[in-house]
């Protein structure tokens, strides 16, 4: 502000010196505004002001644009102008045609440095002000129907009153009525039940499933169908896919290298869990924007896997660079594609469109967009532990229970063994542990008055940083607790000296993460006291952890030979950045590292300080000694003997026999203590006890390596860890490096208003999931059930599902949309009773096929008056594919099966060849890699993981013919389905070809069909020459063949 | 496809979207009425994106794009004071590059000459592209947005520093249709080097995905699953019998669009299964035309380029709209020499040199240098200060790239770095340029060829770019 009014008095200054006034009038038009003219006017003119800039006026031009001010009169350091026109990297390169000739640019230059005369009257500036901002947004929420409140329609009346069998079919008739058409025909039941199949399971019945059916004279025999394939695990398999669509799955970051995502799989599995146990939907997507908040977590009882925590996964599946030069601008893309995520898959917005500027045509501002963003910089990615938290306390109180005890029973034999200790220590040791308790020459560094920054300490329990997993969440070791060793000969090794952190306080075989607070890299050198071996800490920049050469290589620092020591990372080229530090002892597979030797995952790391300085080197270990703390004269001074009566042997007796009643009842103690104790355990005047303590001690030793022996293996999955809150401020025109006012985070203002929201000290990211899915959100519950409908009648009600906004399709059935989506909500979320719901309707019950003048009247079949004939997708093709040939594997979970890569799929970071078959497994198992997918899979239309997709495309291209007719896999699969028929019915052809048809097409041959198919094979055998073509296997393997090529095979009517 | 326009297609597609859509193919004629009655349609829906806007200048491309990306100042922009400035420090301000192992200036290591009637500067590296530089059209002063290998590919493959955005390939392909009936619009050939980037380089994105690059290998069979499982008269009783039931299958469902789609695409396979095998053939070209592309010489690399560039000849006379064709491996890292400039780029320029130079020759002597348009570019140029002793590291500020035939201008070069060659500083331009420019001489206004997709009109240039109008002859 101060600034604006000094720059108005410098330009009335300017306006009233007259004396030059001509001659620099004169300069301005010769030099000055054809320049302008030529170079800017065209962009920066009357007509056009790109970025809100216009410079043929002078007014306007010292207003500047979108990014602030074009020219400082006086100032050549400040103003957008010279610096764009100089081609400066932190701001335009202007013009862009080329590059001002050098000479123009040092006038322009000294015409700033002048006081850029400009001979022209102020005119009244104009801006616009951020209150007309409200005005639009809520005038297009008011105006656009996705924002209203879900409310319940009433159900209309239909003239058909036998036709509906729900509330459902009544909304749809009512429409269907009012245009003059009537339903079609109902289905052949086998039609309706092959559709159901596909539509819950992914894959096709079985001939035996078909004929229990077809037998049934049961009235509720579909209803029982229904039933007992929504409680198939097969139904969490092909309905996980959809959502697995929405987030944009893959289990590699893409890119130069296509880098892992460890254990990106463990989410797939998650998602499969969710939907079979009907978790509500509501809590789904809680738990997913958040999971790692929630004060309660869920826990996978049999697989004993904190659901929660694997949930948060999603966020990470974006693709990622191994080597970002703009580290700010990655970070920027990389939120860019979780608010996407966030946007469309839960909401059906196209909030990422506001990332320039506000969204052209939806109620949706920038600043929406920015608030959105400040979670997500707020959040930190974390391969944390799946096994639930309070399991690994129990462990760990488990462990402590042993140590006090033998921290008890050593301490016992303590006390007897110290008394013995005037016989057995002779005056000169007596002072050499007394002196050598009251120095700690080696540990004490003097900080005092350089510049440095503390980050963390031990010695204040690492306070404000974040742990994770086992071995950080109670990694502190206070000054005199003891390390357990293995032998018990020697059950206590030593004492602590010191506060300390170390990561395997509770056992190597424990892992975690230990990280600070966020910092600005404000000095030029990172200080990290630790030691550990096959562990490492990395110095994370703008959440970047994709920690790699080049450029990235050198914030990754191993620790691995033990020793504890000064660690000095270069952090210059930082400067200014926002960092933090992480310190972990994982394996090299799960932190994605390629130097699996190093980090094989029982290492351990123990940290005592952590700062930034101005000076690279380490803080010098002092020469002088310094009394350690608690070593008072009157005790521990030695040259005290000769005034005191105690003899230097009576003293130390006494300060041990103190110390080891503080250590036996785990009180706190002095490091002089500690020292002291540690000295007379060396010298094996303190031992462990014999008889029955030592054999206790034995005994719990024992137990603790059984203890271990027994934990659980550390499994970790790609989750979020809240980092510190931190707000974001509005990108100018989406501009990392061009920052508008900030922007504190909320919800979206057009749903939730726009208040800040009390976010806590974290990202508050759990507060933004509880406004997500209040039940006031208009948005959640109808986005969900639209895209649930899309999936079982082949055709949405919001036909754009991932974009309800204005650019988006209106719904052809408002009323119902609202009906389900209430129901969905009175009903608990429920998926499961969604789809039950829905699939019980007559409508799903209807024939595909429908008089010629119905279709003239709805070609799009936006009345549903008819059944939809659907292509399957990728996986239910390859899915049948393997059913009718037999050779499903039913296994579920785990990490993916690499996919069978044909020879045409080349490139960096291509992984070990799969198997033709897949092991058989269901699709869903298939590993998903960026750069190298399934051929098969991507010609059918399997989505590229970059963004949400809920609405796959139907694609018809020459590769799917060439796949169905020429891929080994598919050839295979026909050899081995008439294996199967000719080994079931070895006899009997007619009954082949019965059982092909079930298969394959879910429905019996006709007797015409079953008499072409034995014209097939008589044919068949001459082209092949083969005297008995109606038993030859080769022959039977064409005739599967053909079937899998029949577009009745390939479409659901 | 897009949100709104896929539905439609597929529900009430008429007979020419659906023979569109599976054959991605017609004969020329056809193709013209069906383009003007199929951008009818799309206009009355508010999705005016395909044909003609103007009389095209070329009607094919072939891309010969340089992995990698190959160092300007070392071949098609000569600086002196590099010669000058060698081995003194880098005199002027320097951006952030991928290694940040920053070393003294660098002279290039190869002499530069004027060639041609026209006088174009072109080094030693390519002694036989130089003698068509008249035919050559060298923009100095392109400049890209990214320094990494995978942004920058995307960049200059899709108009989009990012994954999952339409082939340039693809876009021409679906605004202009393919005028062949047997092959893909779209091919990319295969010389073993996949860029950085992976597919997703020649990928749909959002268009549909008859429009993306078909994968080509310079070998026979040149296409994933081409070679039939079974021989002809097997596979034809196969086919036949398929038919059958398909025709049935139909009837039974009273007429059904999209599976007489999948039908028809039928038809367009099994001939693809003859056609292509055929194309990719080259044991009956004569000796002369072999010599020509280098297909004799002893570099297995020139020979496989060779190979490459034939093929792509012969995709271009079948009417394949565009022909992609990528590096064969070396021994180094494609033309991305961070370090070992010297024996890199020779290596890299001796597979292409020959080969580039038989292509322009033979097109120009069959008549269809002025119809194609040929595009030489990497995805970014080089440093001209070196990455630790004898490398350049990337440098997207300012490089070389060119073009021949299909109405561009000859023997000329475009636009200007600065001295060092370092930044571009005079008619300074962008992918997007290049982009609208491609179309442009495609005949196809880049501001009006568009798809709906997510909630926008989605262009091959975005918000951006302009036509170079300098370049068109």
């Amino acid at each position: 502000m101060r600034c604006a009014v000094a720059q108005i008095l410098a330009l009335a200054i300017v306006a009233n010196v007259s004396a030059d006034d001509s001659a620099r009038a004169e300069h301005f038009e010769k030099k000055i505004r054809p320049v302008l003219a030529a170079h800017c006017f065209q962009c920066h003119g009357a007509a056009k002001q790109k970025g809100g800039l216009r410079l043929d006026r002078r007014t306007s031009a010292l207003t500047g644009g979108d990014t602030g001010k074009a020219i400082v009169p006086g100032h050549v350091d400040q103003g957008e102008l010279l610096k764009a026109v100089k081609y400066d990297p932190d701001g335009y390169k202007m013009p862009p045609t080329g590059k001002l000739p050098q000479q123009t640019i040092v006038e322009l230059e000294q015409w700033i440095r002048d006081g850029a005369y400009w001979p022209e009257e102020m005119a009244a500036a104009t801006s616009l002000s951020s209150q007309s901002q409200k005005g639009w947004l809520e005038s297009r929420r008011e105006s656009h129907w996705c924002w209203r409140p879900i409310t319940r329609p009433q159900i209309p009346d239909v003239a058909s009153l036998k036709w509906p069998s729900s509330a459902i079919d009544r909304l749809l008739l009512s429409k269907i009525e009012s245009s003059k058409i009537e339903p079609t025909s109902d289905a052949d039941r086998n039609v309706v039940l092959r559709r159901l199949y596909f539509s819950l399971v992914g894959a096709p019945p079985t001939p035996e499933e078909l004929e229990a059916f077809a037998r049934s004279d049961d009235p509720l025999a579909f209803e029982r169908e229904v039933d007992r394939l929504l409680a198939s695990p097969a139904f969490g398999e092909h309905w996980a896919r959809r959502w697995l669509d929405l987030v944009r799955y893959s289990e590699t970051l893409g890119h130069e290298f296509d880098f892992d995502i460890p254990n990106a799989w463990r989410y797939r599995d998650y998602v499969i869990r969710a939907i079979n146990a009907d978790l509500p939907y509501n809590q789904f997507i809680l738990e997913q924007v958040a999971g790692d908040l929630l004060p309660q977590h869920r826990v996978d009882v049999r697989n004993r896997v904190d659901e929660s925590i694997l949930a948060t996964g999603f966020w990470w599946f974006g693709e990622a660079k191994q080597a970002p030069v703009d580290v700010r601008a990655e970070q920027a893309d990389h939120i860019d594609n979780q608010i996407d995520v966030f946007g469309k898959a839960f909401l059906g917005l196209t909030i990422s469109c506001a990332r320039c500027h506000d969204h052209k045509f939806d109620a949706i501002s920038a600043r929406d967009y920015y608030s959105l963003y400040g979670f997500f910089k707020s959040t930190r990615y974390s391969q944390s532990s799946t096994v639930p938290t309070a399991r690994w306390r129990e462990e760990i109180a488990a462990r402590s229970r042993i140590e006090q005890e033998v921290r008890r029973r050593v301490g016992d034999g303590w006390k007897a063994q110290v008394r013995e200790l005037p016989n057995r220590i002779s005056r000169t040791e007596a002072d050499s542990a007394l002196k050598s308790c009251s120095l700690i020459g080696d540990q004490k560094t003097p900080l005092e008055g350089k510049d440095v920054r503390a980050l963390g300490a031990a010695s204040n329990g690492f306070q404000g940083w974040r742990r994770s997993g086992p071995a950080a969440l109670l990694g502190d070791a206070q000054i005199g607790d003891p390390m357990l060793g293995d032998d018990a000969q020697k059950p206590i090794v030593k004492l602590h000296e010191g506060a300390s952190f170390d990561s395997s306080r509770w056992g190597r075989k424990l892992q975690g993460a230990l990280r600070s607070p966020t910092f600005v890299i404000d000095r030029p050198f990172l200080m990290v006291r630790a030691g550990g071996e096959g562990s490492r800490f990395n110095v994370v920049i703008e959440n970047f952890n994709v920690i790699r050469a080049p450029i990235y290589g050198g914030l990754k620092v191993g620790l691995v030979k033990g020793e504890v020591a000064w660690r000095v990372v270069d952090l210059r080229q930082w400067k200014g950045r926002e960092a933090y530090v992480e310190f972990l002892d994982q394996t090299a597979a799960d932190l994605g590292d390629p130097d699996r030797a190093t980090y094989p995952g029982d290492g351990w790391f123990t940290v005592d300080e952590v700062l930034l300085s101005g000076a690279g080197q380490p803080p010098a270990v002092t020469a002088k000694p310094t009394t350690a703390a608690g070593a008072r004269k009157s005790d521990f001074d030695s040259s005290r003997e000769s005034a005191s009566e105690e003899s230097q042997v009576d003293r130390l007796q006494r300060l041990a026999a103190d110390a080891i009643n503080r250590c036996r009842a785990g009180e706190a103690m002095r490091v002089a203590d500690v020292k002291l104790i540690n000295f007379l355990i060396d010298r094996k005047h303190l031992r462990a006890p014999q008889g029955e303590d030592g054999k206790r001690i034995a005994d719990l030793l024992t137990e603790r390596r059984r203890l271990d022996e027994s934990l659980p293996p550390f499994e970790s999955a790609p989750s979020a860890e809240d980092g510190d809150g931190r707000d974001e401020s509005v990108f100018v025109r989406g501009n990392s490096k061009k920052l508008g006012e900030v922007a504190p985070r909320r919800f979206l203002d057009a749903i939730d208003g726009d208040k800040p929201m009390a976010t806590g000290d974290g990202s508050g990211r759990l507060t933004l999931a509880r406004r997500l899915v209040d039940p006031k959100n208009p948005l959640v519950a109808r986005v969900f059930v639209n895209r649930v409908w899309r999936h079982l009648f082949g055709r949405a009600l919001v036909e754009s599902p991932d974009n309800f906004g204005a650019l988006g399709e209106p719904p052809t059935h408002r009323e119902l949309l609202d009906h389900l989506a209430s129901e969905f909500m009175r009903d608990g979320w429920s998926l499961k009773r969604l789809v039950r719901r829905l699939v019980l309707t007559r409508t799903f019950q209807l024939s595909s096929n429908a008089p010629k003048d119905v279709r003239n009247i709805d070609p799009e079949n936006k009345l549903f008056s008819r059944a939809n004939v659907r292509r399957l997708e990728a996986e239910a093709l390859r899915d049948s594919l393997l059913a009718t040939s037999g050779r499903k594997n039913e296994k579920m979970f785990g990490p993916g099966i690499l996919v069978h890569l044909d020879t045409f799929a080349e490139g960096r970071g291509k992984p070990p060849n799969g198997p033709i078959d897949g092991e058989g497994r269901r699709t869903i198992y298939l590993a998903v890699r960026r750069n190298f997918p399934s051929s098969l899979l991507t010609a059918f239309d399997a989505p590229i993981p970059a963004g949400p997709v809920g609405k796959r495309s139907v694609s018809n291209v020459p590769a799917q013919a060439l796949i169905l007719l020429n891929d080994p896999f598919v050839v295979g699969r026909a050899k081995l389905f008439a294996h199967e028929l000719l080994g079931r019915h070895p006899k009997d052809v007619d009954a082949r070809i019965h059982r092909m048809y079930l298969s394959a097409f879910g429905r019996a041959p006709s007797p015409t069909e079953t008499e072409s198919a034995r014209a097939f094979l008589k044919s068949q055998g001459l082209v092949r020459g083969r005297e008995q073509p109606e038993n030859d296997v080769e022959i039977w393997a064409d005739l599967c063949h053909a079937m899998y090529n029949a577009k009745e095979f390939l479409f659901l009517q | 496809m897009s949100d709104q326009t896929f539905w439609r297609r597929h529900s009430r597609p008429s007979r020419r979207e659906l023979l569109q859509q599976c054959g991605n193919g017609f004969g020329a004629v056809a193709l013209a009425a069906l383009l003007s009655e199929q951008t009818r349609a799309e206009e009355a829906r508010g999705n005016s994106a395909k044909g003609l806007h103007f009389p095209a200048k070329a009607k094919n491309v072939i891309f010969l794009y340089m992995d990698g990306g190959p160092s300007q100042i070392d071949t098609f922009d000569p600086k002196p004071r590099l010669d000058r400035d060698h081995g003194k420090p880098f005199a002027d301000r320097i951006e952030p590059t991928q290694f940040n192992n920053i070393g003294v200036t660098l002279k290039s290591p190869w002499k530069f000459k004027q060639r041609g009637k026209s006088g174009l500067w072109i080094s030693d590296l390519f002694p036989e592209i130089a003698a068509h530089a008249d035919e050559l059209c060298v923009v100095r002063s392109m400049t890209s947005n990214f320094s990494e290998h995978t942004n920058a590919n995307y960049f200059l493959h899709t108009g989009a520093g990012m994954q999952g955005r339409p082939s340039m390939g693809a876009w021409i392909t679906y605004g202009l249709g393919s005028e062949c009936r047997e092959l893909p619009g779209f091919v990319v050939i295969d010389g073993g080097l996949t860029p950085v980037g992976g597919k997703d380089n020649f990928a749909a994105g959002f268009l549909p995905a008859n429009y993306q690059g078909s994968l080509f290998r310079p070998s026979s069979p040149p296409v994933a699953n081409a070679l039939p499982a079974d021989p002809p008269p097997v596979q034809r009783n196969k086919l036949d019998f398929i038919r059958s039931l398909d025709r049935a299958a139909v009837a039974r469902a009273g007429g059904c669009d999209p599976m007489e789609a999948a039908i028809a695409n039928y038809e367009t396979a099994f001939r693809m299964q003859t056609a292509a095998p055929k194309v990719a053939d080259l044991s009956n070209e004569p000796a002369s035309v072999r010599k020509l592309y280098g297909l004799d010489e002893k570099d297995p690399q020139t020979r496989i380029f060779g190979a490459e560039c034939l093929l792509a000849r012969r995709l271009v006379e079948r009417g394949v709209r565009f022909v992609e064709l990528t590096c064969p491996k070396n021994s180094h890292d494609r033309w991305d020499q961070h370090g070992n400039l010297k024996a890199g780029h020779e290596d890299n320029a001796r597979a292409v040199d020959r080969p580039i130079a038989g292509l322009v020759q033979d097109l120009k002597s069959r008549g269809l240098l002025s119809s194609t348009l040929v595009v030489w570019a990497g995805e970014f140029g080089r440093t001209p200060f070196a990455q630790g002793a004898d490398g350049r590291d990337h440098n997207p500020f300012g490089f070389s790239i060119w073009m021949a035939g299909g109405g561009v201008r000859g023997g000329f070069a475009y636009g200007a770095t600065d001295e060092f060659g370092y930044r571009s500083v005079e008619n300074r331009c962008e992918m997007h340029d290049l982009h609208a420019t491609m179309l442009h001489l495609l005949g196809v206004d880049h501001t009006k060829q568009t798809f709906r997709f997510g909630g926008r009109d989605m262009r091959l240039t975005d918000v951006h770019g302009k036509v170079i109008k300098g370049v068109i002859a």
